[in-house]
């Protein structure tokens, strides 16, 4: 390949890599153009109570992204410090123990001021009703087992547990209970909360956690065990928001707070039971709800599933472009400088496989943190750490090892006479590898990225767990309303998608690699 | 002129090439002949500068090997190995003009010198646009050759060039070869452990035991007077046809 040729080819990757989607497609994603965002964790009633404020923004005029789906407290609430969300509903017993970690502050007051001298966040008032963790059992095998009350449970072996992975790491959760009530157990390993709800219903788990305002409790006829020593705190609904707000968006804040004391535990049940057992969205849930008892009226964008499932490629195939070009740039680089300096080859190769066993959740959660450190102090970009940028360098990462492997392995492989022949003939080092090394690696380097493409494609799924996008979004809401359907709007693209690119990776290699190499 | 002056070289611990000076006569040829491990190949590296040697110099005319001038060199010298060494994934033209794009000569420029070698080596036109894998053995050789000698240089080293091949092709490439290195009048070394071959291809023979030079000569001379028994023993393994006829008579 001539120079020319190979800096055109450069750029036509940096062009399918970073060209922004809105200039190839009419979507694009939401967070360009919304005055205020929130957040929601994935849970339906976490995603009402966003829709419930996003919706009667809209209706006063506001742009409101509402980035869902996040996964759990610790990123929810990072996300609300470094401003990429304004605000989000929150319980009270989790702030006071997840949050403030100070299990003294009791008072509604007490916790409000300290969330405005620690963090510079307002609480609202409590929204009405609320909703604490509790344990449930089917009421069928509790009256067969003769269980009404959590210490029922330290009277009896043998019973299978299925809880959901946030209880079993809070501060009030599972440890904390099991040594108040003596329940003697191995710890049971964590599961998504919508999982234990099957796991439940299938007879697999005898006993899980619940929260006290799900639809499930009532469908599946769950007895919530009672909590006889008073193990469980209160978990009133509220919001949190930024301190900030108050001034620049009065009309905002005021909107924020007037649900305070307007949906009732029964309401609440009732509107997870809408979208958990009818199976309404939670935006149109939240969107009757507003209109009878709030008397608002909001016209809400109706998204076909083929809306959606465009929406959802188009964030996918962003993660996943974005990701693999940039690792195409710097994994064969890595790959030749391994394959030259055996002795640093080894290093690298064995620091990228470390790298590779780093299970994806922590991978992303470890890189918010340095990500929004660099967009905020380097960049000048606060909000950077929220972004898709974590999900595009866990990806990132995730593709350097069969790149920078089939890199490896292509020159090394390389027979010796060849390599003398290139010498012999007097070609300077860089032309030996430009001309000569790799050409005759290009096979193997190809089929470590389409390998890393079709892993990425995958891996890019996780994103949704972060609020990236993509077809993990309706893979989750799927998993948490156990909805078939939307599991498969996510998982039967993602399938096309990985042979999509596996087919176009062996087109490329049909043009590419010249008839001298194959076979 | 070519000349090695105390160039020796060790492997570790097995001495390769005991200090040895060769003066090589321009126009002439001369093969580096003797048994596996004798050291004739390493020699050749050496004087390509492919890999270095332990003491000594190599000087090819005013040039003394160095790694500053090893590119030019190489680049003064055509090498060709047993295989041929064609890059698979160049088509034959692609292999044999390589390093002339990559000097940038101009395409004219280029495309008469290639002709030129075609037609000397008797590559057929349809054979131009093909990958090696698609040709025979003995043309890949021809093309090897072709590559050798594009940037016409002033030395052409041949590292048992027809090893590969079945008797009959080896015969036909020897024969041409041989017209070849006449016309062209340059200094050509082949190193091949065939006594029969280093005689007719050669007029001057380098007999190497162990990495030591054991006699410089012309056939005639290493047949007729051969300074130790390893040079008449090498001379006499070579069996010819008809004593293997005899041995079953």
């Amino acid at each position: 390949m001539s120079a020319r040729n190979g800096i055109l080819l450069c750029l036509l990757m940096i062009a399918i890599g970073f060209l922004p989607s809105g200039w190839v497609f009419k979507f694009k994603r939401v967070e360009t153009d919304s005055d205020y965002s929130i957040g929601s964790k994935s849970y339906t009633e976490n995603m009402i109570l966003a829709e419930l404020v996003k919706l009667a923004g809209e209706s006063e005029g506001l742009k409101i992204r509402h980035q869902s789906e996040i996964q759990g407290t610790q990123i929810i609430f990072q996300y609300l410090l470094n401003r990429s969300i304004d605000v989000y509903p929150e319980y009270i017993g989790t702030i006071r123990y997840e949050i403030l970690q100070d299990p003294n502050v009791i008072s509604v007051e007490e916790i409000r001021q300290e969330l405005r001298k620690k963090f510079n966040l307002e609480m609202t008032d409590p929204i009405g009703f609320e909703n604490t963790y509790s344990i449930g059992m089917l009421k069928s095998r509790a009256m067969e087992l003769g269980i009404s009350k959590i210490s029922d449970l330290a009277k009896r072996e043998n019973l299978r547990f299925s809880l959901s992975q946030e209880f079993l790491e809070r501060e009030d959760g599972w440890t904390q209970l099991a040594m108040k009530y003596g329940i003697n157990i191995q710890k049971p390993k964590g599961n998504d909360h919508a999982l234990t709800y099957r796991q439940l219903e299938s007879g697999a788990a005898d006993v899980i956690d619940v929260y006290s305002t799900d639809s499930k409790i009532q469908s599946l006829n769950i007895l919530v065990l009672e909590d006889d020593l008073e193990f469980f705190p209160s978990y009133d609904a509220v919001f949190l928001y930024r301190a900030g707000l108050e001034n620049e968006n009065r009309q905002f804040a005021d909107l924020i707070r007037s649900f305070e004391n307007r949906i009732t535990n029964d309401q609440m049940i009732g509107l997870n039971a809408r979208c958990e057992i009818d199976k309404y969205s939670e935006t149109k849930v939240a969107q009757e709800f507003l209109e009878n008892e709030f008397g608002i009226r909001v016209e809400i964008e109706r998204d076909s599933i083929w809306r959606n499932i465009g929406r959802n490629t188009i964030d996918h195939l962003d993660l996943v472009r974005m990701s693999l070009v940039a690792c195409i740039f710097v994994a064969i680089p890595l790959g030749i400088i391994a394959a030259k300096q055996r002795a640093l080859g080894q290093c690298v190769l064995g620091t990228i496989g470390v790298l590779q066993t780093v299970p994806g959740i922590a991978l992303l959660v470890v890189l918010i943190a340095p990500t929004e450190w660099c967009g905020r102090w380097i960049l000048g970009r606060p909000g950077l750490g929220s972004s898709i940028v974590p999900v595009i360098i866990a990806l990132f990462i995730y593709s350097l090892l069969p790149i920078v492997r089939s890199t490896y392995t292509g020159l090394t492989m390389i027979p010796g006479s060849l390599c003398e022949s290139a010498d012999a003939l007097g070609l300077s080092r860089w032309a030996k590898l430009w001309r000569i090394e790799l050409p005759l690696a290009m096979p193997s380097i190809l089929s470590g990225v389409k390998t890393a493409a079709v892993i990425n494609v995958g891996f890019a799924c996780l994103g949704a767990m972060i609020g990236g996008g993509g077809y993990g979004q309706p893979i989750f809401s799927g998993v948490r309303l156990s909805d078939t359907q939307l599991i498969l709007q996510g998982a039967v693209p993602a399938a096309v998608m990985a042979i999509l690119a596996q087919g176009a990776f062996e087109v490329i290699e049909r043009v590419v690699v010249p008839r001298g190499l194959r076979n | 002129m070519l000349s090695l002056e105390n160039v020796s070289k060790k492997f570790g611990e097995t001495v390769a090439i005991h200090p040895l000076s060769l003066e090589f006569v321009e126009g002439s040829t001369t093969a580096l002949l003797g048994p596996s491990g004798c050291g004739k190949s390493t020699l050749l590296r050496i004087i390509m500068g492919l890999i270095p040697s332990d003491s000594g110099s190599v000087r090819l005319n005013e040039i003394s090997l160095s790694n500053s001038t090893k590119l030019e060199f190489r680049r003064r010298m055509g090498y060709m190995i047993q295989d041929g060494g064609l890059f698979p994934h160049l088509t034959i033209r692609q292999n044999v003009v390589l390093t002339a794009n990559y000097l940038n000569w101009s395409p004219k420029e280029i495309d008469r010198r290639f002709a030129e070698l075609a037609e000397l080596t008797d590559l057929p036109e349809s054979s131009f646009d093909r990958f090696p894998n698609e040709i025979s053995g003995g043309q890949r050789q021809r093309v090897a050759l072709m590559r050798a000698l594009f940037l016409d240089p002033s030395v052409i080293l041949l590292d048992e060039p027809m090893g590969a091949l079945d008797p009959l092709i080896r015969s036909d490439l020897q024969n041409e070869l041989r017209k070849i290195f006449a016309a062209l009048n340059k200094t050509v070394i082949v190193v091949t452990h065939d006594i029969a071959e280093a005689g007719f291809l050669a007029s001057t023979i380098v007999l190497l035991k162990q990495g030591q030079v054991a006699q410089i000569g012309g056939l005639q001379d290493l047949n007729s007077d051969p300074r130790e028994p390893f040079v008449r023993d090498f001379i006499n393994a070579q069996r010819s046809p008809l004593d293997s006829l005899e041995a079953h008579s």
